[in-house]
């Protein structure tokens, strides 16, 4: 949408009324999540904005709630677990996705379609459907309150968007490169980790943030599978909710709201970098 | 001319991809140890798919195909030990010149000595010093393609397969890349398959050219062979200029033939068939074997005409002359120091009987091809 200075009135407030209902609606998302933000830095245990912190007087603001998420051993064992649980689910469904993703690659491949809308199903199911089949699946095997179920289960919702990255990248991959490393005389094994991986190295570490992003906000499976031993640091939130209604979540949700906001950065700057590097920008 | 033993040999080799329509059809035909052979053919003719069945991209449906008498078909691509070259290049774009040259190398276990001496030694004879650690993207299609050639025969191959490595670059260069790669080939001394459908490309470079169409090799013979003798219509209409004239034998013998051409009369020419007697047949007559003069052709079978077009190319003119019966025939003519032929012009032409080769009818699988 430009203008030039032959338009008429008429399009120009056109124009002006486009770009007003553009930030209407940025607002409209971002605002409910923003608004968290400087609400973690009160210094009275309220939910919302003291006089005092609408004045701007220094003394309505206070980091006490970043202290008492850092301090608390409730908090902080459900952060290890987090980390612990998003990591392995990482390895995964990274792993997994990755040999899905380019295996379905191949042309040859009889009901590709149909295998890879099985694949992604996780992401269309709704996760309370996901995580009451879990539960009962687990509990016949006495696997509930593990550790192992949650991996599973949060490798399950995980791997769809590692198929996805890297089904992405692929589509734009050269696969006479395959025809030719064989030509040279590698091994499929060795023209997948010399050849394949690093040029799809861009899908395969965003989709590597995704999966762990995607386990470690999740709560529905959390809360079916999980037991005291591995309380996650949403699970804590949802309980902090319940019982205490501390601010310590406002300050854990803007912890959590910089790491995915890093991460998305992170995923953009790579991707730019493999552009230039492989010189089509 | 060279060793005649078939270091490369088609057997009956047929390929389907869909177990239907045969793409090609039992094909046989040896290439020698050092040769250079192109492929020649319009595209679907089957050719790439020779190529990659002996590169090991695609399975051989039925035949057997031999490298070294060695039958290739249970050998998996990367056993075969075969450079290719790409069309498309095929360059790793996330490794440099060096590191793309010395993968081959690299994944045979050689130590990293001697592949940067073979890295070195290769980029001079590939007059691509200086370029080691640029990434392909960095490079011209030139470069690309001397990079592609340099990869594809480092680990001293015995065989090279190009799939029309020059049909991305531009006129000037392609041609300065066919003599560079007749002068690689000579310097190696590998034998070497090529593709193309090029007819100049496979004519300059190669020592003989199979002609494919429709899944069958038309022809296979060194280039003068093919453009001056073709086996049938089709390799005469597809290399070069030609004039294809149908008729009827009234005479055959000894060789030469009559052939009674509607509405013009009868023609001598060479047999370059079987026909017989009452048999319909293509004459083919190259345009510069056409002799046109202003009063009359010296020696040989000459006709009257009349000018009906004249085209300046530069270094000759390229002229249709109409005949009897609403016929027209294509001559190429020099530049006559009597001055230029003009339009509407009565003219007298003719060509020898050595120039006007009798064709059989329609173009088919040959008899005899190697």
């Amino acid at each position: 949408m430009t203008t030039t200075g032959y338009s008429s009135a008429g399009a120009r407030l056109w124009q002006i009324a486009y770009r007003l209902l553009c930030v209407a609606i940025y607002m409209f998302l971002c605002l409910p999540i923003l608004v968290i933000v400087p609400m973690s830095f009160n210094a009275e245990a309220y939910f919302t904005f003291t006089p005092a912190m609408l004045t701007l007087q220094p003394e309505g603001y206070s980091l006490r709630w970043y202290e008492s998420f850092l301090t608390d051993p409730a908090w902080m064992a459900a952060l290890r677990n987090s980390l612990y649980i998003a990591g392995l689910t990482t390895v995964l469904s990274v792993s997994l996705g990755t040999l899905a993703a380019v295996g379905l690659s191949r042309s040859n491949i009889p009901y590709r379609s149909t295998i890879m809308a099985i694949m992604i199903s996780p992401l269309v199911v709704p996760v309370i459907i996901t995580g009451a089949g879990v539960f009962f699946f687990y509990s016949s095997f006495g696997m509930t309150g593990t550790f192992t179920s949650i991996v599973l289960s949060h490798t399950v919702l995980a791997t769809p968007f590692v198929v996805l990255t890297i089904t992405a990248t692929l589509s734009g991959f050269d696969r006479e490169l395959m025809a030719a490393s064989a030509s040279l005389g590698a091994s499929s094994r060795t023209t997948f980790f010399r050849i394949v991986v690093p040029l799809i190295r861009p899908g395969i570490i965003s989709g590597a943030f995704f999966a762990f992003i995607v386990s470690f906000d999740e709560v529905v499976i959390a809360l079916f599978l999980a037991g005291s031993e591995q309380q996650t640091v949403p699970r804590q939130m949802w309980s902090g909710i319940r019982d205490s209604m501390q601010p310590t979540i406002l300050a854990v949700a803007s912890i959590l709201l910089l790491l995915s906001l890093l991460l998305l950065l992170l995923i953009e700057g790579l991707r730019r970098r493999t552009a230039r590097l492989l010189g089509r920008v | 001319m060279i060793d005649n033993r078939d270091f490369v040999r088609f057997e009956n080799v047929e390929k389907s991809y869909d177990g239907v329509t045969q793409v090609v059809k039992g094909v046989s035909f040896g290439v020698a140890k050092g040769e250079f052979l192109t492929m020649l053919g319009p595209s679907g003719s089957g050719k790439t798919t020779c190529l990659q069945m002996i590169a090991g991209f695609q399975s051989i449906t039925s035949g057997e195909i031999f490298v070294g008498d060695r039958p290739v078909s249970r050998i998996p691509p990367h056993k075969r030990g075969i450079g290719v070259v790409f069309q498309s290049y095929a360059l790793f774009p996330h490794m440099t010149v060096g590191q793309n040259i010395a993968y081959p190398l690299e994944v045979r276990g050689v130590s990293r000595s001697e592949r940067v001496e073979r890295v070195q030694k290769i980029l001079g004879m590939m007059r691509l010093d200086g370029f080691i650690d640029r990434r392909p993207a960095e490079l011209s299609g030139g470069q690309r393609q001397r990079v592609a050639v340099a990869r594809a025969l480092v680990f001293n191959p015995e065989l090279v397969l190009m799939d029309e490595p020059l049909g991305a670059l531009d006129k000037q260069l392609r041609e300065a890349m066919q003599y560079e790669i007749k002068r690689i080939h000579e310097q190696f001394g590998i034998t070497t398959i090529y593709v193309t459908h090029d007819q100049t490309e496979a004519l300059v470079m190669s020592d003989r050219v199979a002609v494919f169409n429709d899944g069958v090799i038309q022809q296979l013979a060194p280039p003068d062979a093919i453009y001056e003798q073709p086996a049938n219509a089709f390799v005469a209409s597809f290399i070069g200029d030609n004039n294809l004239i149908p008729g009827r034998v009234v005479r055959a013998g000894n060789g030469s033939v009559g052939v009674e051409v509607e509405g013009w009369g009868t023609i001598d020419a060479v047999a370059g068939g079987t026909a017989a007697t009452g048999d319909r047949v293509t004459l083919s007559i190259r345009p510069e074997r056409v002799v046109v003069a202003a009063d009359r052709v010296e020696s040989g079978q000459c006709w009257p005409a009349r000018v009906a077009e004249v085209t300046y190319v530069g270094d000759h003119f390229r002229i249709v002359l109409a005949i009897a019966g609403d016929r027209s025939i294509v001559a190429k003519v020099g530049h006559l120091d009597s001055g230029r032929l003009q339009k509407g012009q009565s003219v007298t032409f003719g060509f020898a009987e050595r120039h006007c080769r009798c064709l059989d009818g329609a173009a088919g699988p040959l008899a005899g091809v190697n």
